[in-house]
């Protein structure tokens, strides 16, 4: 049999549904703003209560500067808290997976610590680091890592049972059989982990620089709150919807990358 | 001599209120060379038997010997073929195949070419860079006995490897496999639910009974090989089949 003989395994565009996928939110989402923008008028709301949607967009547009300025400072400590949050995801997930030892010293006081409100804890990073970017990264960490935690060892605990005593049969030794099975069986896991906590790290930053910091779209957030300019508030709140957006989108496009060949990533066939 | 040596081998498993006796005694050798397939009921203890004697699981009781020495721990040289095919979604077609050399401390040369070969060999040559997403059934049961078979096992153990495909792509399996038994010399120990299909493939049948399993009878399958398809319409083959399905018969197994 060769691959000529087969069925054709050619693949349907996807411009259609793309289009449609697109197409769907963006007329819901110009009818919501669109109603918006009609309620602040025929009500005449003040700014203060409710700024108009076109407002909003003319102060994004004026205050450019220091919103793309602050959502910088933002984006960094969401990041770094990220790829910390991931470093330590992975390496307490696998450690939790490959020994019991482990597991039973650990993950009993992550689960405890995981309940702790973490809003709780914001006022005392102020205490403990000061103000500053380390507070936002560290919330950062704090909000993103348990997903992360907990994805890894449910995926490296899920691996398939004959899959595992087959690679034994061939000799593997526990290092390979790690890297080389279950590390690869628990990627389609972790990555729902990485996705979720991707989304979460812009919120940790932000909820870090309520607090703790004097600078980014949090600090600036409760600022123009404070001093009743609500427009810019709003200007701060959409510059932190965008970059969430964005992250879920690079999340979702890693994803991809990295296991196009599980089920959830591959081209519905007709 | 023979390269297998099963003696009153037992399995017990502790349950919560009392202890499941799964198995045994069971005692059977296996020349080399020979295939020898191993037929009874669900429950009866054979895929737990085939575990043991790779050395996959213990047993609680008796001993097992492969070329003179007792088995504690997984076989060397030895290819498994389970009834999912358990190959690996991020590997295309030819790296599953590779899979076992990447344990091997000397691998060889040439393996990739070897992999290729065994593919060409069973039927899927053209499918060395498809996914196994990309193949039906039997295609990606054809690539789990080409990667049984990648190192040159000394012994194939298959367990029950046709059971989830249809009828047809069964029987095809049945004239591949030989091929590939005709190509190298291996001992095949195969586990099966069919009574034609061990008949077919073997050069001798072990009949078991339902839990705890135990022999209740040895058949020899003295034909020719590689064996036609049109073998299954002989008399010869029906006695045999016969022979088996009054086991079943008489020990409740199956029932009219």
């Amino acid at each position: 049999m060769s691959a000529a003989t087969m069925p054709s395994l050619k693949r349907r565009s996807r411009l259609p549904e793309i289009i449609s996928a697109v197409a769907t939110p963006v007329i819901s989402g110009v009818l919501g703003i669109g109603a918006w923008e009609l309620i602040v008028r025929l009500m005449a709301l003040p700014p203060y209560l409710l700024p108009a949607p076109s407002l909003i967009v003319q102060v994004m547009i004026d205050k450019w500067a220091l919103l793309w300025g602050q959502l910088g400072y933002t984006a960094l400590a969401a990041a770094v808290g990220f790829a910390i949050a991931m470093v330590l995801g992975l390496v307490a997930g696998a450690g939790i997976a490959a020994s019991r030892v482990v597991d039973r010293m650990l993950y009993p006081w992550l689960v405890v610590f995981h309940a702790i409100p973490k809003v709780v804890v914001a006022p005392l990073l102020l205490v403990w680091v000061g103000f500053g970017m380390k507070s936002g990264i560290i919330f950062v960490v704090i909000f993103t890592f348990f997903p992360i935690l907990v994805n890894t060892v449910t995926g490296l605990k899920s691996a398939d049972p004959d899959l595992l005593q087959l690679t034994r049969s061939m000799k593997a030794s526990t290092w390979k059989m790690l890297w080389k099975i279950r590390m690869p069986s628990a990627l389609p896991s972790i990555m729902s982990g990485v996705k979720i906590s991707a989304t979460m790290a812009p919120l940790g930053a932000v909820i870090g620089e309520f607090v703790a910091s004097n600078k980014g779209l949090g600090h600036l957030l409760i600022q123009a709150v404070g001093s009743l300019e609500v427009p810019l508030a709003f200007a701060a709140v959409v510059m932190i919807s965008i970059f969430g957006i964005l992250v879920w989108y690079a999340a979702d496009l890693i994803e991809r990358k990295v296991i196009p060949w599980h089920a959830s990533q591959r081209v519905p066939t007709p | 001599m023979s390269a297998v040596v099963i003696d009153k081998v037992t399995k017990v498993y502790a349950g919560r209120d009392e202890d499941v006796h799964a198995l045994g005694p069971v005692s059977m050798t296996m020349r080399r060379g020979e295939t020898v397939a191993i037929v009874g009921p669900s429950g009866c203890g054979k895929s737990t038997l085939l575990r043991i004697i790779a050395g996959l699981d213990d047993a609680t009781g008796g001993t097992i010997t492969v070329d003179g020495k007792r088995v504690a721990e997984p076989l060397d040289n030895v290819g498994i073929v389970f009834q999912r095919d358990l190959l690996l979604d991020w590997r295309n077609v030819i790296d599953n195949v590779l899979l076992p050399t990447e344990f091997m401390a000397n691998p060889g040369t040439g393996l990739e070419q070897r992999a290729r070969d065994l593919l060409d060999q069973l039927d899927v040559g053209g499918f060395a860079k498809r996914f196994p997403w990309e193949l039906s059934g039997g295609m990606r049961q054809r690539v789990a006995i080409a990667r049984a078979m990648m190192c040159k096992p000394s012994m194939l153990f298959l367990d029950e490897p046709f059971s989830a495909l249809d009828a047809l792509t069964r029987d095809q399996m049945g004239v591949i496999l030989q091929k590939v038994q005709a190509a190298q010399e291996v001992t095949t120990l195969l586990i099966t639910h069919s009574i034609p299909e061990a008949v077919f493939l073997s050069d001798r049948v072990i009949v078991m009974s339902g839990r705890p399993g135990v022999i209740l009878d040895e058949i020899v399958v003295d034909a020719p090989r590689p064996r036609r398809l049109a073998f299954r319409e002989d008399p010869a083959f029906a006695a045999l089949a016969r022979r088996i399905r009054l086991h079943f018969e008489r020990t409740g197994v199956l029932v009219e």
